[in-house]
């Protein structure tokens, strides 16, 4: 009896939308296998999965990169693409889809980029350090960001010295990672940066940062309103000490997962209580999930950039791509990860419906529908024309809108293909 | 490819315009700030304003165009372009600098009526425009306190200030300020590249960043038709939700830029080719563009953009084979459009986002420097060069910037009909390149 009850509890359409929401927006969405489990258990033990994989017994995928491939001292330029489709095929097989998607978050957040960090094992190692950290205390993470080799090349930081200080990584530390524009003066930035002079990337280190002390400036400086900053965990403590880090961290993280137009008052509150919870990001991942499944009003959609989106629907169709080509469309699209177009990201919002993303996007839909296997359920779905079960393998179990149904309905039954290269490029997919 | 159907598509786009702000208010940031229209500041850096504002376009007699029908063409040239190697001083510090990579005398390009710089030779394809008096070059741009970061440097350019608050590019802001919501989606097109200029509050460019790539292509041994059918059925009727309804007007803008871009490329020969991830040639782009502007779609503004300008080693034989590509490429839209009504009514512009330092590298290159060259072509251009090298008085090793970019912004806004100082934050220096009658 009670069992009974608990699965028709479990199956109804209010749980389904929210268990295939948190999934799509703090994860690469449910394969068909995972789904009936992750119904049946419900939203509130899917966050725990999410957030806690370690304490619930979610099995972590091994390591995507194999250091033998990429350690080597003039990697030929076709091994960043390589480093792109290992990790892109990580995204895929990681049973810790919350973890995975942390790591694309810290990504796009605290930014580096192969293009000028040029050695993609210095990019791989930065991948490395958000995937261990990124679910751990703020202040450890901004240390090993800050000190970062890929970091310290993007951002300058290895050239900076006390002599002739670089402000870049200091600026941006403060304006695009920790505290928004507006919270620091120019006497912050030109204190942070000789604060965190001393470190350096060198090819001769293995990739390892090293700290030089005749770089650095070991002058103490008044920095966010604190003296005696002379060193990369002073600069950090003071950011950490300023009001404004707590919510700006929040409504970066809570934009991307609940939507853009999540009220302000809401961040404020979750950064504050990120803050004096002593920065742990667990909890602030929790608490916006939790959001995602109490505050429905609070939760808008959100234009899925074509990284994210691709994921999703290798995951839920089982398409078999060669990471490379994967990687050629997510180019013409626009975001291929290790590859940001700058220090602020990606764009995201109305940016990932310019035309050249609109055409790359239906282009990786059809590849992604020619290499689903005609026996996977989306295929005998798609084949079949149940319109239903289709939109819930993709992740909308709410269905498809009625003028995407109409467009598939018109296409006919017997024609997979067609049908999933129009469904995925659809409206409902693609405003998810 | 009717126009008309542009047109029938303005009911709805105010849907598409509200949540285009709430887009690029994500985008501002996450302190939740809108997006600035504006600098709104007064400029800081750039030497050279001057008091007089820029004045009005008036509406010129004879066969000179009106400014609400001009388009501004600009060549994107990503890297740094080497300054020192395109526009060369008669100085014999020249080639000290350069004992590898400096270009031999009897190779340079004389400028007719300037005793004392020469030209690359790859850029011979626009002398007959310098003899006709309408190419001109500025020398010495860039911005005054520049770093020698191309992320910076492009967002200062792009920006159209260093002010990093600034969320719109230069172009976009005047996008916005001269929309009257009844335009084609081309009235901005970025080609062979994105182009953060035109990123507007409101106005949405169409982008093609790769014209051989920009289709929508069938998986194999699917019906091609079939999918043109629910492709069409994906967005009719456009929803109520306006969400659903702004994805939607995009598919249907890129099905109508798609079509439009196949046209161009069948008609008279222009073929599109591929330069894989450099996007494509500039003269193929700009063979585009031709075409384009030619379909009379309310077209203002085009960005072509090309990249490899970054010389840090073999620049010689990198640099002579974009510059050709930029000089062949201007020479020819120029050329296709000479004897068409268009032919008063386009001004093509350079940019690059740095020069490079005076003294070669030990690659035979040259690393990240200051002040740039740049050229302004057209019939409404005034010939000649403006200002020069002076290898005397070097910025660090660098080609000093004395010409602010917004000086060259604020011609070429001033060709498009303003307003400049609106969009700029300021007046700047007249650089005196564009005809009288049009200033």
């Amino acid at each position: 009896m009670v069992k009974l009850s608990f699965r028709r509890q479990a199956t109804d359409i209010g749980t389904r939308s929210q268990v295939a929401l948190i999934h799509r927006r703090a994860g690469f969405g449910l394969t068909p296998g995972e789904r009936a489990d992750a119904y049946s258990r419900g939203p509130a033990v899917e966050i725990d999965r999410l957030v806690e994989p370690e304490v619930n017994g979610v099995a972590r995928a091994s390591d995507p990169w194999d250091d033998a491939t990429y350690a080597i001292r003039r990697p030929p330029p076709e091994l960043k693409a390589s480093a792109v489709a290992d990790w892109l095929f990580n995204m895929i097989v990681n049973p810790r889809q919350g973890e995975e998607w942390m790591t694309w978050f810290w990504h796009g957040h605290l930014v580096s980029s192969l293009n000028k960090v040029r050695h993609p094992m210095l990019m791989i190692n930065q991948i490395r350090m958000f995937t261990r950290m990124g679910l751990g205390d703020l202040r450890s993470l901004l240390i090993s960001t800050t000190t970062d080799p890929a970091m310290l090349v993007y951002l300058d930081g290895g050239d900076s010295t006390g002599e002739s200080p670089n402000e870049n990584y200091a600026r941006e530390l403060m304006e695009l990672f920790a505290l928004g524009i507006g919270n620091y003066t120019e006497a912050d930035v030109q204190a942070g940066a000789r604060a965190l002079t001393g470190w350096v990337s060198r090819p001769r280190d293995q990739y390892e940062a090293r700290f030089l002390p005749r770089r650095h400036d070991p002058e103490p400086q008044t920095y966010l309103g604190h003296t005696d900053v002379n060193d990369v965990e002073s600069v950090i403590d003071a950011v950490l000490d300023h009001p404004a880090c707590g919510p700006f961290i929040a409504r970066s993280m809570a934009g991307a997962i609940l939507g853009s137009s999540v009220p302000t008052e809401v961040t404020d509150q979750l950064g504050r209580e990120f803050a004096s919870g002593g920065y742990e990001i667990r909890p602030l991942f929790r608490a916006i999930l939790e959001l995602a499944v109490e505050r429905p009003d609070v939760v808008t959609p959100v234009i899925q950039g074509p990284l994210p989106w691709l994921v999703q629907a290798l995951r839920s169709t089982g398409a078999a791509w060669e990471g490379e080509a994967a990687v050629r469309g997510l180019h013409l699209a626009g975001q291929v990860p290790l590859g940001p177009p700058s220090v602020a990201g990606w764009p995201g919002g109305t940016a990932w419906l310019a035309s050249y993303v609109v055409t790359a996007r239906f282009n990786l839909a059809a590849g992604v529908a020619a290499l689903t296997p005609p026996d996977s359920p989306a295929a005998l779905a798609a084949d079949a024309l149940e319109l239903g079960e289709l939109a819930d393998i993709l992740g909308r179990p709410e269905g498809f809108t009625e003028t995407t149904s109409g467009a598939l309905a018109g296409i006919g039954a017997g024609k997979p293909t067609e049908v999933l290269t129009i469904a995925l490029s659809s409206p409902d997919i693609v405003v998810g | 490819m009717d126009r008309r159907r542009f047109l029938a598509g303005v009911s709805v786009a105010g849907v598409s315009t509200a949540i285009g702000l709430a887009g690029w208010q994500q985008l501002a940031g996450q302190d939740g700030s809108t997006g600035t229209a504006g600098p709104g500041t007064t400029p800081t850096t750039g030497a050279p304003t001057t008091t007089t504002p820029a004045l009005p376009v008036p509406e010129s007699g004879g066969s000179e165009s009106s400014s609400g029908d001009r388009i501004l063409v600009v060549v994107q040239m990503n890297g740094g372009n080497d300054a020192l190697n395109t526009l060369i001083p008669v100085d014999g510090r020249y080639r000290d600098s350069r004992p590898t990579i400096a270009i031999p005398e009897d190779e340079q390009l004389v400028l007719g009526g300037v005793p004392d710089h020469t030209l690359h030779p790859a850029l011979e394809a626009l002398l007959p425009y310098w003899d006709d008096g309408t190419l001109a070059a500025v020398a010495g741009v860039g911005f005054e306190g520049a770093g020698r970061s191309h992320f910076e440097a492009m967002d200062w350019w792009f920006r159209g200030s260093p002010d990093p608050s600034v969320t719109t590019g230069w172009l976009g802001r005047w996008l916005d300020l001269t929309d009257e919501g009844d335009d084609s989606p081309f009235r901005s097109v970025a080609l062979g590249g994105g182009a953060p200029a035109l990123r507007g509050s409101v106005s949405v460019p169409t982008v093609v960043t790769s014209p051989t790539a920009f289709s929508f292509r069938a998986p194999r041994g699917s019906d091609r038709r079939v999918l043109e059918v629910a492709r069409a059925a994906l967005v009719d009727p456009i929803s109520t939700d306006p969400w659903i309804a702004t994805a939607q007007l995009a598919q249907q803008r890129t099905a109508d830029a798609v079509e439009l871009f196949a046209s161009l490329g069948s008609g008279d020969g222009a073929p599109v080719t591929d330069r894989g991830r450099r996007g494509s040639s500039v003269a193929d782009s700009l063979a585009t563009a031709a075409a384009l502007i030619e379909e009379d779609l309310g077209t203002r503004v085009i960005i072509v953009s090309t990249s490899g300008f970054d010389t840090h080693s073999n620049q010689p034989d990198t640099q002579a084979a974009l510059l050709g590509d930029v000089a062949t490429g201007v020479a020819g839209f120029l050329d296709s459009l000479a004897t068409t009504e268009w032919a008063d009514r386009v001004m093509v512009m350079t940019t690059s986002e740095f020069g490079r330092r005076v003294r070669e590298n030990g690659s035979g290159g040259t690393d990240h420097g200051r002040a740039g060259v740049h050229f302004l072509a057209g019939a409404g251009v005034e010939g000649g060069l403006v200002g020069g090298w002076d290898l005397g008085s070097l910025t660090d090793g660098d080609l000093t910037p004395n010409t602010d970019v917004r000086a060259m912004y604020s011609a070429a806004l001033t060709w498009l009909g303003g307003p400049v100082e609106e969009v700029l934050g300021g007046s700047y220096e007249d650089l005196g390149v564009l005809r009288r009658t049009l200033v």
